[in-house]
Protein backbone atom coordinates (compact mmCIF):
# COMPACT_ATOMS: atom_id res chain seq x y z
CA UNK A 1 0.00 0.00 0.00
CA UNK A 2 1.40 3.17 -0.90
CA UNK A 3 2.46 6.03 0.91
CA UNK A 4 2.48 9.14 -0.92
CA UNK A 5 4.03 12.28 0.25
CA UNK A 6 2.95 16.24 -0.43
CA UNK A 7 4.41 19.93 -0.79
CA UNK A 8 2.37 22.14 0.43
CA UNK A 9 4.97 24.63 -0.54
CA UNK A 10 5.89 26.64 -3.50
CA UNK A 11 9.33 25.91 -2.78
CA UNK A 12 11.42 22.09 -3.72
CA UNK A 13 11.57 20.57 -0.40
CA UNK A 14 14.70 17.81 -0.23
CA UNK A 15 14.75 15.50 2.73
CA UNK A 16 18.34 14.71 2.34
CA UNK A 17 18.83 11.93 4.63
CA UNK A 18 16.69 9.96 2.53
CA UNK A 19 18.51 11.41 -0.97
CA UNK A 20 14.90 12.24 -2.39
CA UNK A 21 13.35 15.42 -2.79
CA UNK A 22 9.51 16.74 -3.64
CA UNK A 23 9.19 19.15 -6.17
CA UNK A 24 7.22 22.61 -5.39
CA UNK A 25 3.53 21.80 -4.62
CA UNK A 26 3.81 18.35 -6.18
CA UNK A 27 4.39 14.78 -4.20
CA UNK A 28 6.51 11.54 -4.07
CA UNK A 29 5.03 8.20 -3.74
CA UNK A 30 7.74 6.38 -1.12
CA UNK A 31 9.24 3.23 -2.32
CA UNK A 32 8.65 0.28 -0.16
CA UNK A 33 12.66 -0.23 -0.46
CA UNK A 34 12.79 3.11 1.32
CA UNK A 35 9.87 2.75 4.48
CA UNK A 36 13.25 2.28 6.23
CA UNK A 37 15.09 5.40 5.38
CA UNK A 38 11.78 7.59 5.68
CA UNK A 39 10.85 5.66 8.83
CA UNK A 40 14.66 6.08 10.08
CA UNK A 41 14.47 10.01 8.94
CA UNK A 42 15.18 13.41 11.08
CA UNK A 43 14.40 15.31 8.74
CA UNK A 44 10.78 14.37 7.75
CA UNK A 45 9.57 14.73 11.22
CA UNK A 46 9.54 18.19 11.01
CA UNK A 47 8.34 19.01 7.56
CA UNK A 48 5.39 16.65 8.40
CA UNK A 49 4.59 18.47 12.20
CA UNK A 50 5.08 21.59 10.66
CA UNK A 51 2.38 21.30 7.56
CA UNK A 52 5.18 21.33 5.13
CA UNK A 53 4.65 17.95 3.87
CA UNK A 54 1.01 15.49 4.26
CA UNK A 55 1.31 12.03 4.27
CA UNK A 56 -1.33 10.62 2.45
CA UNK A 57 -2.51 6.83 2.55
CA UNK A 58 -5.04 4.69 0.64
CA UNK A 59 -6.45 8.40 -0.60
CA UNK A 60 -6.67 9.90 2.59
CA UNK A 61 -4.70 13.16 3.93
CA UNK A 62 -3.76 12.38 7.37
CA UNK A 63 -2.85 14.85 9.73
CA UNK A 64 0.44 15.44 11.06
CA UNK A 65 0.59 12.79 14.23
CA UNK A 66 -1.39 10.26 12.36
CA UNK A 67 1.58 11.02 8.89
CA UNK A 68 4.28 10.71 11.59
CA UNK A 69 3.10 7.80 12.87
CA UNK A 70 2.74 6.00 9.71
CA UNK A 71 6.29 7.03 8.52
CA UNK A 72 7.81 5.57 11.65
CA UNK A 73 6.21 2.78 12.24
CA UNK A 74 8.97 0.30 11.67
CA UNK A 75 10.45 1.66 14.03
CA UNK A 76 7.34 1.73 16.53
CA UNK A 77 6.76 -1.71 16.04
CA UNK A 78 9.97 -2.63 17.35
CA UNK A 79 9.42 -0.33 20.17
CA UNK A 80 5.96 -2.62 21.45
CA UNK A 81 6.08 -4.00 24.71
CA UNK A 82 5.96 -7.44 25.63
CA UNK A 83 2.38 -7.59 25.92
CA UNK A 84 1.60 -5.92 21.98
CA UNK A 85 1.56 -2.89 23.12
CA UNK A 86 2.58 0.39 22.68
CA UNK A 87 4.81 2.13 25.49
CA UNK A 88 2.94 4.83 27.17
CA UNK A 89 5.28 7.74 25.51
CA UNK A 90 4.46 6.27 21.84
CA UNK A 91 1.07 7.85 20.28
CA UNK A 92 -1.63 6.09 18.74
CA UNK A 93 -2.82 7.00 15.52
CA UNK A 94 -6.07 9.10 16.04
CA UNK A 95 -7.69 8.99 12.89
CA UNK A 96 -8.64 5.34 10.71
CA UNK A 97 -7.57 4.95 7.57
CA UNK A 98 -10.85 5.10 6.49
CA UNK A 99 -11.04 8.58 7.57
CA UNK A 100 -13.22 7.57 10.66
CA UNK A 101 -11.83 7.85 13.91
CA UNK A 102 -10.55 4.77 16.55
CA UNK B 1 77.34 -20.26 -25.70
CA UNK B 2 76.84 -20.04 -21.53
CA UNK B 3 75.89 -16.84 -19.80
CA UNK B 4 77.05 -15.97 -16.44
CA UNK B 5 74.47 -14.53 -13.70
CA UNK B 6 76.32 -11.23 -14.10
CA UNK B 7 75.64 -11.06 -17.83
CA UNK B 8 71.95 -11.30 -17.53
CA UNK B 9 69.87 -7.57 -17.53
CA UNK B 10 67.99 -6.98 -14.69
CA UNK B 11 64.37 -6.02 -15.54
CA UNK B 12 64.70 -2.29 -14.21
CA UNK B 13 67.51 -2.03 -16.56
CA UNK B 14 65.91 -3.31 -19.84
CA UNK B 15 63.81 -0.57 -21.83
CA UNK B 16 60.30 -1.04 -22.57
CA UNK B 17 58.49 0.38 -25.14
CA UNK B 18 55.15 2.01 -23.87
CA UNK B 19 54.20 3.14 -26.75
CA UNK B 20 50.17 2.44 -27.11
CA UNK B 21 49.95 0.69 -23.93
CA UNK B 22 48.79 3.43 -22.04
CA UNK B 23 51.70 2.92 -19.22
CA UNK B 24 54.08 5.37 -18.63
CA UNK B 25 57.06 3.07 -17.67
CA UNK B 26 60.06 3.33 -19.35
CA UNK B 27 61.82 -0.16 -17.91
CA UNK B 28 60.21 -3.68 -17.89
CA UNK B 29 60.60 -3.65 -14.34
CA UNK B 30 58.58 -0.31 -13.90
CA UNK B 31 56.06 -1.88 -16.03
CA UNK B 32 54.75 -5.22 -14.73
CA UNK B 33 54.68 -2.96 -11.34
CA UNK B 34 52.24 -0.48 -13.00
CA UNK B 35 50.26 -3.03 -14.01
CA UNK B 36 49.78 -4.91 -10.70
CA UNK B 37 48.90 -1.25 -9.20
CA UNK B 38 46.14 -1.22 -12.07
CA UNK B 39 44.78 -5.23 -12.02
CA UNK B 40 44.62 -4.15 -7.93
CA UNK B 41 43.02 -1.31 -8.25
CA UNK B 42 40.37 -2.45 -11.34
CA UNK B 43 39.28 -5.16 -8.79
CA UNK B 44 38.46 -3.41 -5.47
CA UNK B 45 36.27 -1.72 -4.53
CA UNK B 46 33.41 -1.68 -6.71
CA UNK B 47 32.41 1.66 -7.45
CA UNK B 48 28.58 0.59 -7.55
CA UNK B 49 25.26 3.16 -7.02
CA UNK B 50 21.53 2.26 -7.38
CA UNK B 51 18.18 2.67 -6.58
CA UNK B 52 14.57 1.09 -6.80
CA UNK B 53 11.32 2.84 -8.09
CA UNK B 54 10.93 5.77 -10.71
CA UNK B 55 13.62 8.24 -10.23
CA UNK B 56 12.69 11.50 -10.56
CA UNK B 57 15.28 14.14 -11.15
CA UNK B 58 17.13 15.13 -7.41
CA UNK B 59 17.29 11.82 -6.41
CA UNK B 60 20.79 10.59 -4.97
CA UNK B 61 21.52 7.04 -5.49
CA UNK B 62 22.09 4.71 -2.79
CA UNK B 63 25.64 3.05 -2.10
CA UNK B 64 25.36 -0.90 -0.93
CA UNK B 65 24.04 -0.42 2.17
CA UNK B 66 21.21 1.73 1.25
CA UNK B 67 22.84 4.53 2.25
CA UNK B 68 22.15 7.78 0.30
CA UNK B 69 25.24 8.72 -1.57
CA UNK B 70 24.92 12.39 -0.75
CA UNK B 71 25.31 11.28 2.87
CA UNK B 72 27.92 8.63 3.01
CA UNK B 73 29.06 7.62 -0.21
CA UNK B 74 31.77 5.51 -1.82
CA UNK B 75 35.54 6.79 -0.31
CA UNK B 76 37.85 6.58 -2.83
CA UNK B 77 41.21 4.71 -1.08
CA UNK B 78 43.18 4.87 -4.82
CA UNK B 79 45.93 7.22 -5.46
CA UNK B 80 45.57 9.85 -7.78
CA UNK B 81 42.28 8.25 -8.76
CA UNK B 82 40.86 8.38 -12.39
CA UNK B 83 37.70 7.83 -13.66
CA UNK B 84 37.76 6.35 -16.83
CA UNK B 85 34.17 4.57 -17.55
CA UNK B 86 30.67 4.75 -16.52
CA UNK B 87 28.30 2.37 -16.63
CA UNK B 88 23.92 2.46 -16.26
CA UNK B 89 21.42 0.27 -16.74
CA UNK B 90 17.70 1.21 -16.48
CA UNK B 91 14.52 -1.26 -16.37
CA UNK B 92 12.88 1.07 -19.26
CA UNK B 93 14.32 3.22 -22.05
CA UNK B 94 14.78 6.10 -20.01
CA UNK B 95 15.92 9.42 -20.92
CA UNK B 96 17.76 11.49 -18.11
CA UNK B 97 21.20 12.53 -17.12
CA UNK B 98 23.19 11.75 -14.27
CA UNK B 99 26.31 13.94 -12.15
CA UNK B 100 28.73 12.28 -10.71
CA UNK B 101 29.64 14.25 -7.14
CA UNK B 102 32.65 13.95 -4.55
CA UNK B 103 32.09 15.78 -1.05
CA UNK B 104 33.52 15.06 2.47
CA UNK B 105 30.32 13.43 4.12
CA UNK B 106 27.10 14.76 4.53
CA UNK B 107 27.17 16.76 1.18
CA UNK B 108 30.13 18.91 2.77
CA UNK B 109 32.28 20.21 -0.08
CA UNK B 110 29.75 18.42 -2.74
CA UNK B 111 30.99 19.26 -5.66
CA UNK B 112 30.10 17.97 -9.43
CA UNK B 113 32.73 16.05 -11.30
CA UNK B 114 30.95 15.17 -14.64
CA UNK B 115 27.75 14.08 -15.92
CA UNK B 116 26.69 11.88 -18.77
CA UNK B 117 23.48 11.74 -20.58
CA UNK B 118 21.44 9.10 -21.97
CA UNK B 119 18.63 9.25 -23.93
CA UNK B 120 15.65 6.26 -24.45
CA UNK B 121 18.13 3.51 -23.97
CA UNK B 122 18.36 0.80 -21.06
CA UNK B 123 22.12 0.16 -20.77
CA UNK B 124 25.20 2.43 -22.00
CA UNK B 125 28.82 2.69 -21.49
CA UNK B 126 30.84 6.23 -21.28
CA UNK B 127 34.45 6.18 -21.75
CA UNK B 128 35.81 9.44 -19.61
CA UNK B 129 39.14 10.70 -18.13
CA UNK B 130 38.23 12.48 -15.14
CA UNK B 131 39.86 13.52 -12.31
CA UNK B 132 38.82 12.15 -8.93
CA UNK B 133 40.21 13.23 -5.62
CA UNK B 134 41.87 10.55 -2.93
CA UNK B 135 40.28 10.13 0.54
CA UNK B 136 36.89 11.72 -0.89
CA UNK B 137 33.52 10.36 -1.24
CA UNK B 138 31.69 9.84 -4.52
CA UNK B 139 28.16 10.21 -4.96
CA UNK B 140 25.79 9.53 -7.73
CA UNK B 141 22.22 11.82 -8.68
CA UNK B 142 19.55 11.74 -11.19
CA UNK B 143 19.86 15.48 -12.68
CA UNK B 144 17.22 15.40 -15.05
CA UNK B 145 14.59 13.13 -16.52
CA UNK B 146 13.53 9.76 -14.83
CA UNK B 147 14.56 6.42 -14.98
CA UNK B 148 13.10 3.37 -13.35
CA UNK B 149 15.17 1.05 -10.93
CA UNK B 150 18.56 2.78 -11.92
CA UNK B 151 22.76 1.07 -11.70
CA UNK B 152 25.27 3.45 -12.22
CA UNK B 153 28.95 1.76 -11.92
CA UNK B 154 32.13 3.26 -12.14
CA UNK B 155 35.34 1.89 -13.28
CA UNK B 156 38.48 3.83 -11.56
CA UNK B 157 42.05 3.62 -12.20
CA UNK B 158 45.05 4.70 -9.80
CA UNK B 159 47.42 3.65 -7.48
CA UNK B 160 47.34 1.57 -4.77
CA UNK B 161 50.04 3.72 -3.29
Amino acid sequence: MSRILKNNTATLIAISDTGLQIPANGQITIERTDLELFSASLEIVPLISGGDVTVNFLGADLGPADGLFLIQELFLKDDKNVDGGFPSDVYLPTQNIDGGTP
Amino acid sequence: MTRRWTSLQDSDATPFDAGSTGLTSKTSGEAIRELVNRVTVSASPGFSFGRTGNLSSGTWLLRPGSVPSNKSGINVGIGTPLLLKVTVASENEDTYSVGIYQHDGNEINLNLVTTVSITAVRKQVFDLSAALEFDRQIAVRVLTGSAKNLGVDLQLSGSTS
